[in-house]
């Protein structure tokens, strides 16, 4: 069949008809609206959403950053890690250091209008303390009573001498809730009502979340950013594309796209925190029963691999809970069984196993390249790792019926919280539970007692740092610091350790 | 008499759409119901627990034997899904295990990103689709049919993810013509929802293009070899009587059928494109909670899509017999 040039003409004309269309209509729209000075000063923030917003339920992981935008907390930490005034502008320890009474600023309001007051806190620590999906009654263990003292004061009666309360009651434990807003436990959940430094105006689950500026906030003279807009995560490989085209201005940066990053002349913000990943080992089960497979596992890890491999250069080693340079850090441990396949081997072969005949199970969360290189250096020494990913592993890693699993922590404000949690005999991190060493018992509580300002301290908690180490067989591996990526319009954060602070940043008008 | 004529031709219609919904409804109830049911039932099999998303450090057994007992895992197979069967007649897709939202206003509220996206692409798509395949009929066996298939061929094998880089790359950071992702409702204007919908929508539209533009150039260059139309040109019928009078009609039912099928796909595959566009949609939606194991999320996804295919293929096929009656008895 010939067809005609009238066709051809016809269908060519429409072609070219469309896209001028197309054309003439993109550059009409695309003006777009002037952007004039008096504009809101706008930070957008990509990141992973909360699934709660209720300080409660969510809890102390990573997600407690996000929260902060509209929670306030009690105390704050500075870039030393040291407690700080918050919504209490000061506290007050007894003598014998089981009583500690905060002393709220005045005239403070939730978003809501309500008093920030006494009353207030304590509400939140007991309902923290006995809600029954509380994610942080592990962490007030230290708090047996609160009592308001008068509008403004209220006293914490402590089941032990206990210096730690300022540091604990930070951002990820005490992010203090409106008590009006909380007698609707699941609406609260679903829509932040607290005394942070933004108040949320519209929020859709795991979508977004856009925030104005709190004029009542305690700190509202150092806020300089007019409104926040938080847009759920988006492709780690798009990260850098998307601060570029100023479609975000803050996100999270994958180790891998770090040179990205700056190739395209984009900040990366390296905040330091209180990372630490380490390899799980259950030392009620075999074969880590036996003290010399257990420590053919220690002298098994190569460290560096894990610097160069997983976190591609950016993190550290790290035998402990906490990176190198924390207070919390203790150099006598440093070289506490180094990397030493041959003596592994030899430790494995007293322990009567013959080189590849031992096998134990390695069941993960989801699949990691750190697990992966952990195999590999297990299998270098004749264990035998079998990775299994368990959509379920939560429920057998906190029963303890884990044999082998992996960590990570973001850490706690007080590090001798961060050590319990660990390595206490009802730490939800120690798989071996509830087994604990008396001496580690012992030093943790001196570390307690000891003030957070006294010359002793940092000796103290030390101490405690290496009895851990000494007790249980928890192999921390590696420290990544928290990497994000800004826009150069938006200034320097401050670093606080393993937190994201917007007081005094400041953010250039597009 | 005239009266007579026309209660009979309104009883004949009415008679012929009651059996047009009835077929539909034939075929919508069992797909449905198998559909739903494997969707429980896969649930129910992955083993998953909402304690590994509500607990985390607090998951000790016995607190997960609590939880389970309150979401009523405890109680026989078929008790929980004809439970939840029940609901789910209700418009009840049940709570999202991770925040616990209603699964259906989660859904509800990516609505208008998803469909957005899918529509703008499915536009784009049948659009260029259909200048790419008739252009290639047209002029069949000349180098621009010859470029026209080898470009659609080579679109349809290109993965989304490198197709949406690739544009992200030329159109938002090199020319800096559009934003390099997320979503601005419409109610921001006109511009800015459009231009953050253009680069997804593009990409997600390369396989629908591929698709058409194959199916009508095969249907059209099959119907120019009937010989009605061969018949049509020797009474010398103007070439473009024949093209939209006799070409088209009868050339563009593989189109159609593809065209059918492809919104669904649009609206639930489009998890890479979101993904790298950072829209929160239905297909992002549906890939994290499968990777978070949020299992009433999931079947809340599964049950929509069931329902969003069965219905495009009872419509296409509805439109198929209207347009092509032979299409209905299977001719």
């Amino acid at each position: 069949m010939t067809v005609s040039i009238f066709v051809r003409i016809a269908v060519l004309r429409s072609i070219v008809a469309v896209a001028l269309t197309l054309l003439l209509s993109s550059c009409k729209l695309a003006g777009g609206s002037p952007r004039g000075s008096g504009e809101p000063r706008v930070l957008k923030w990509a990141a992973a959403f909360p699934a709660n917003w209720d300080p409660v339920v969510q809890g102390s992981g990573g997600g407690f950053r996000i929260l902060a935008l509209a929670y306030a907390s009690l105390t704050e930490i500075d870039e030393q890690g040291t407690a700080q005034p918050g919504l209490a502008k000061g506290w007050d320890y007894n003598e014998v250091g089981d009583e500690v009474t905060f002393h709220l600023r005045p005239k403070l309001k939730f978003s809501d209008g309500t008093p920030v007051n006494a009353q207030a806190v304590k509400l939140y620590l007991e309902r923290a303390k006995a809600q029954r999906n509380s994610a942080l009654a592990g962490d007030l263990t230290s708090i047996d009573s609160v009592r308001v003292e008068s509008e403004l004061d209220v006293v914490l009666h402590l089941t032990q001498v206990d210096h730690q309360i300022p540091l604990l009651l930070g951002q990820r434990v005490a992010q203090i809730t409106s008590p009006k807003a909380a007698q609707d436990l699941k609406a609260l959940n679903g829509f932040p009502v607290g005394a942070g430094p933004f108040k949320v105006v519209e929020l859709v689950p795991e979508s977004h979340v856009f925030l104005k500026k709190n004029p009542d906030y305690w700190n509202a003279d150092q806020i300089f950013i007019d409104e926040v807009r938080v847009y759920a995560g988006t492709d780690p490989a798009m990260v850098v594309s998307s601060i570029q085209t100023g479609v975000y201005d803050f996100a999270g940066l994958d180790a891998s796209q770090v040179k990205a990053a700056e190739s395209a002349g984009l900040d990366v913000v390296i905040q330091p925190g209180f990372n630490a990943a380490n390899i799980a080992v259950n030392r009620n089960k075999k074969p880590f029963d036996d003290a010399r497979v257990l420590e053919a596992a220690r002298y098994a890890i190569n460290r560096q691999e894990f610097v160069d491999k997983v976190t591609l250069g950016y993190g550290s080693a790290t035998n402990q809970p906490f990176p190198k340079g924390y207070v919390a850090y203790d150099e006598e441990s440093e070289n506490l069984w180094p990397y030493d396949p041959e003596k592994a081997k030899q430790l494995l072969k007293d322990a009567g196993y013959a080189p590849g005949s031992l096998s134990v199970d390695f069941v993960l969360p989801a699949a990691s390249p750190a697990a992966e290189t952990i195999q590999a250096q297990l299998a270098r020494v004749g264990i035998n790792a079998k990775i299994t990913i368990s959509r379920n592993w939560s429920q057998s890693f906190f029963a303890k019926d884990l044999t082998l699993s992996i960590y990570g922590t973001t850490g706690r404000e007080s590090p001798v919280q961060t050590l319990t949690a660990h390595f206490g005999p009802d730490g939800p991190l120690n798989l071996s539970s509830p087994f604990v060493s008396d001496e580690f018992l012992a030093a943790v509580k001196v570390a307690r007692a000891t003030p957070l300002g006294s010359p002793d301290y940092a000796k103290n908690l030390r101490a405690a740092t290496r009895a851990a180490l000494k007790s249980t067989p928890l192999i921390f591996t590696h420290s990544l610091p928290n990497l994000f990526v800004k826009s150069p319009r938006v200034s320097k954060l401050p670093a606080i350790p393993g937190q994201i602070h917007w007081t005094s940043v400041k953010l250039e008008r597009k | 008499m005239a009266d007579v004529d026309l209660g009979s031709v309104t009883r004949l219609r009415l008679e012929r759409a009651a059996r047009s919904v009835l077929g539909a409804l034939a075929v919508f109830i069992p797909v449905f119901l198998l559909g739903t049911f494997v969707t429980y039932f896969l649930g129910y099999l992955s083993g998953l627990s909402p304690a590994h998303l509500q607990l985390g450090e607090a998951a000790t057994p016995s607190a997960v034997a609590r939880l389970e007992h309150e979401w009523g895992f405890d109680r026989p197979f078929i008790v929980q899904y004809v439970s939840w069967f029940g609901a789910l007649l209700k418009g009840d897709l049940g709570v999202s295990w991770y925040n616990g939202r209603q699964v259906a206003d989660l859904l509800s509220a990516r609505a208008m990103i998803s469909l957005s996206v899918a529509g703008l692409a499915l536009v784009m798509g049948t659009v260029t689709g259909v200048i790419l395949g008739t252009l290639a009929a047209v002029l069949q066996s000349t180098w621009i049919d010859r470029t026209i298939t080898a470009l659609t061929s080579f679109i349809s094998v290109m993965p989304s993810f490198v197709v949406g880089i690739a544009l992200v790359t030329v159109f938002a950071v090199t020319l800096e013509l559009l934003p390099s992702a997320g979503y601005v409702p419409l109610e921001d204007g006109v511009w800015p929802w459009l231009s953050h919908l253009l680069l997804p929508a593009v990409a997600l539209s390369f396989d629908t293009t591929a698709s058409i533009a194959r199916q009508l150039r095969v249907g059209l260059i099959s119907a120019y070899r009937e010989n009605y139309v061969i018949g049509a040109s020797l009474r010398g019928f103007s070439d473009r009587r024949i093209f939209f009078v006799h070409v088209l009609p009868n050339g563009i039912a593989p189109a159609l059928t593809v065209l059918g099928m492809k919104f669904p796909n649009l609206l639930g595959g489009a998890v890479v494109t979101e993904a790298i566009f950072g829209l929160s949609g239905y297909g992002k939606f549906a890939s994290d909670s499968a990777l978070r194991g949020d299992v009433p999320s999931v079947q809340g996804v599964l049950v929509v899509s069931v329902v969003l295919v069965v219905s495009f293929n009872v419509l296409v096929n509805s439109i198929l017999n209207r347009v092509f009656p032979s299409a209905g008895r299977g001719a």
